[in-house]
């Protein structure tokens, strides 16, 4: 965005704070990237377990520093995200807000901006996808919403790259001129208008300067959770005497949000214009399958299936390239220069770092392939759909098609999928999302099972691992059932979601995407995996440097009685099964260091030979769905706040993986 | 979800009484695909009023059924935006529908 323009008034020192409002699906993402492309810093915000994007941006010689504000429909205190963007707006106040809006959904889009405009931030509309509310049959005229909102306007088309240099342009001159921010403002209906003086009255000097009392007071009419706390505690005296007035003013939101739309009304009747009302549109007919209630089935089935061909079909050669010939040689070249050093260093940095990291990090090309895949999905907007055909099977375990998108995440990686369940606005549904969420096999075991099943079934490998597959899913209905029904009652949550216009995907927004997934993934695998790759392998070293003696082995031997239970009386597969705690994918890793076999070709079939079919079967079904893995349950624990849940989720998942293997290993001793 | 929805405030006085002339209200969840209503009132505490409000959905609003089957969600054109709504959501949405002959 340097534009650089000469005899452009540099405004030294501090940069400019542009925070970023805008409704679900308005292509805030897109304009964000436009923005600030790779300077964006992606962290949380403080004590939320919400998103938070900020990054830099320079235009005509000033910077910028760009907030991306979570999407929300409205400011009220219905989410964390909600809570978050305007916790921001009013505290650390921003000295422009941009509000991103979809002109394909004018009015809708607007009522954020009524919210904004209840507070003292300049605010400036960027009207965005313009070709598309022109392909829904809706012309809306920028200049005329401008005059009739007495604010900013800009033209846009960011997936284009059109109106991003003078959105800035005109945040800017906002910004350096804020006394010239003069909006027509929303107004309340005349009842409620006395009501809301007469609280405002009560609120002068009681509560934090920040806090606007018109907006306080708005806002406890609006029944809105966060401020009534904030108030109740803060108001002394006079909250009785507001309760009161609330009391009598209960219905005020469906008036108060109705007041609003009849503005925005106003405000749009002369700058929209429809042409063709009723008109078929390209999301009408994709809908006609997408949303089917069997086709839609059908269509999600297969492309269900085709992520999944993809992602091993395109990447797994790469793995194994990545494996066998790069690793391989980088712990060959390893060895060589690490002559002169002890033995002991050359095998913590070979057996153990280079090799245990090292058949994590060749993972990656499945991430990647697997990640830009849904970043397809999603940005064509194709998961609201799997997420409005899920919803009925959802329902079986006292969930929603919301939470199915981020179970899905989970067969990439487990991690990203619990982080994703923030999405879910009911504590209770995203708590058991994140509960069930180890169950989905992600690629790190799907790994290990494509690595050890066709050696272990020759012939019926892919039977076998869609069986495993199929079971898991299975177990995780099930066990949602139970937990739903015994920990939480049979409650249910509320599905209330956006279906948005099918949209053309941005190659910018899906790279972003999958970089950010891959990155978060591949230092996960510098730092934990890394550290616990050194401890397997000093486990496995001490006290004597022999295998078969080390403290490993004996811990190993030690449960062997237990592991016969499942036909795994060898502490080998013990070991490699417990490390796999540390990464789903070490356990291969681990099985190449205690089998002591250098290429990766024998050791399958090495390892095959020791076990029975039944015995197989069982250590692939505990491999399945065993304890999750260490980032698994960091990310449980940031989720969910405490280490409770992270205890609950390890526990019931060790009864659910052994329990599960005994009985299948039994039964097909029985059945021979 | 059980409890019985009560008339709203306005609908006591003029023509929730008046048998003569049967008006179609409805809950959302009874209406047929491609059926058109204005909304008339919401039925779900503040919270879910809010919630429903900022996705368009208020008094006086007219929808259009997209998709209703027996199970599953619902799905509704309002505003120039879809929003899918569980049956359960649908249920405390009360409606009033328009010209039935106009559907398709």
């Amino acid at each position: 965005m340097s534009e650089g323009a000469p005899g452009a008034i540099g405004v030294g020192g501090a940069p400019l704070t542009v925070a970023l409002a805008g409704q679900p699906n308005v292509g805030k993402s897109t304009v964000f990237n436009v923005l600030t492309g790779l300077s964006q810093h992606v962290g949380n915000w403080p004590g939320k377990t919400v998103e938070q994007k900020s990054g830099e941006c320079h235009h005509q010689g000033n910077r910028f520093r760009v907030i991306d504000l979570p999407g929300t429909y409205s400011l009220t205190a219905n989410s964390d995200e909600e809570r978050v963007a305007r916790d921001f707006i009013i505290q650390e106040r921003p000295d422009v807000v941009v509000l991103i809006a979809n002109a394909a959904a004018l009015e809708r889009n607007l009522y954020l901006l009524a919210e904004l405009l209840a507070l003292p931030q300049p605010v400036v509309v960027g009207l965005n996808m313009l070709d598309v509310a022109e392909q829904q049959g809706m012309r809306v005229e920028p200049h005329v919403l401008e005059a009739a909102l007495g604010l900013p306007v800009v033209p846009m088309v960011a997936s284009r790259n059109q109106g991003v240099c003078e959105l800035l342009g005109r945040a800017l001159a906002l910004a350096r001129k804020p006394e010239s921010f003069t909006p027509q403002r929303p107004t309340m209906q005349a009842d409620h208008q006395e009501v809301l003086v007469a609280i405002q009255a009560l609120l002068v000097g009681r509560m934090p300067e920040a806090y606007p009392e018109e907006w306080v007071a708005l806002k406890l009419l609006e029944g809105d959770s966060e401020v009534t706390q904030r108030v109740r505690a803060e108001a002394g005296e006079a909250w009785p005497k507001i309760e009161t007035l609330l009391q009598q003013h209960e219905d005020a939101i469906v008036d108060i949000a109705r007041g609003r739309y009849e503005w925005i009304g106003r405000m749009v009747r002369a700058a929209l214009v429809r042409s063709r009302p009723g008109a078929i549109t390209l999301t009408d007919r994709l809908d006609r399958v997408g949303i089917h209630p069997f086709w839609g089935l059908v269509l999600l089935l297969g492309v269900f299936g085709l992520v999944f061909w993809l992602t091993y079909a395109a990447a797994m050669p790469v793995v194994n390239w990545l494996d066998t010939k790069v690793i391989s040689s980088v712990a060959e070249a390893a060895r060589e220069v690490l002559t002169p050093a002890p033995e002991w260093l050359t095998s913590l940095l070979v057996d153990g770092l280079i090799d245990g990291a090292g058949a994590v990090l060749a993972l990656v090309p499945v991430l990647v392939v697997f990640f830009a895949v849904l970043g397809l999905l999603e940005d064509v907007r194709y998961l609201a759909r799997s997420a409005y055909v899920m919803d009925r099977f959802m329902h079986w375990v006292g969930l929603h098609g919301r939470s199915f998108l981020p179970l899905f995440v989970g067969f990439g990686c487990n991690v990203p999928g619990v982080m994703g369940a923030r999405i879910i606005d009911d504590r209770r549904a995203r708590l058991l999302t994140i509960l069930l969420m180890p169950l989905v096999p992600c690629t790190g075991r799907m790994a290990v099972t494509a690595f050890l099943a066709p050696a272990f079934f020759g012939a019926n490998a892919a039977l076998v691992t869609w069986g495993l597959v199929t079971g898991n899913v299975v177990l995780l209905f099930l066990i949602g059932m139970a937990i739903n029904g015994g920990l939480f009652k049979g409650a249910h949550s509320a599905f209330i979601m956006e279906m948005p216009l099918y949209h053309l995907p941005n190659a910018k927004t899906i790279g972003l995407y999958v970089w950010q997934n891959v990155w978060a993934f591949v230092r996960k695998a510098g730092t934990i995996i890394l550290l616990a790759s050194a401890t397997v392998w000093l486990l496995s070293s001490l006290p004597g440097g022999e295998v078969e003696e080390s403290v490993l082995a004996r811990f190993g031997r030690w449960l062997e009685p237990a592991g016969a239970w499942l036909g795994l009386g060898e502490w080998r597969l013990i070991i490699a099964l417990l490390s796999s705690f540390v990464a789903k994918e070490n356990t291969i890793a681990t099985l190449g260091v205690l089998y002591g076999s250098g290429g990766a070709k024998g050791l399958a079939e090495l390892v095959g030979r020791t076990l029975t079919p039944a015995a197989a079967l069982a250590f692939l079904i505990v491999q399945m769905t065993f304890v999750p893995c260490a980032a698994t349950v960091a990310a449980i624990r940031q989720e969910t706040g405490g280490w409770k849940w992270p205890a609950f989720s390890v526990g019931l998942l060790l009864v659910v993986s052994l329990g599960a293997a005994i009985l299948v290993y039994q039964l097909a001793r029985l059945l021979g | 979800m059980h409890r019985r929805i009560r008339p709203a405030k306005h609908h006591r006085l003029g023509f929730w009484r008046a048998e003569t002339k049967p008006l179609a209200l409805h809950t959302l969840v009874g209406l047929p695909a491609g059926a058109r209503a204005v909304v008339r009132s919401l039925h779900g505490g503040k919270g879910f009023s809010a919630r429903v409000a900022a996705l368009g959905i208020t008094p006086g609003v007219e929808v259009t059924l997209i998709q209703n089957q027996r199970h599953g969600p619902i799905l509704i054109e309002v505003r120039d935006t879809r929003v899918a709504l569980g049956r359960g959501e649908a249920l405390k949405i009360e409606v009033e529908q328009i010209a039935a002959e106009a559907s398709k």
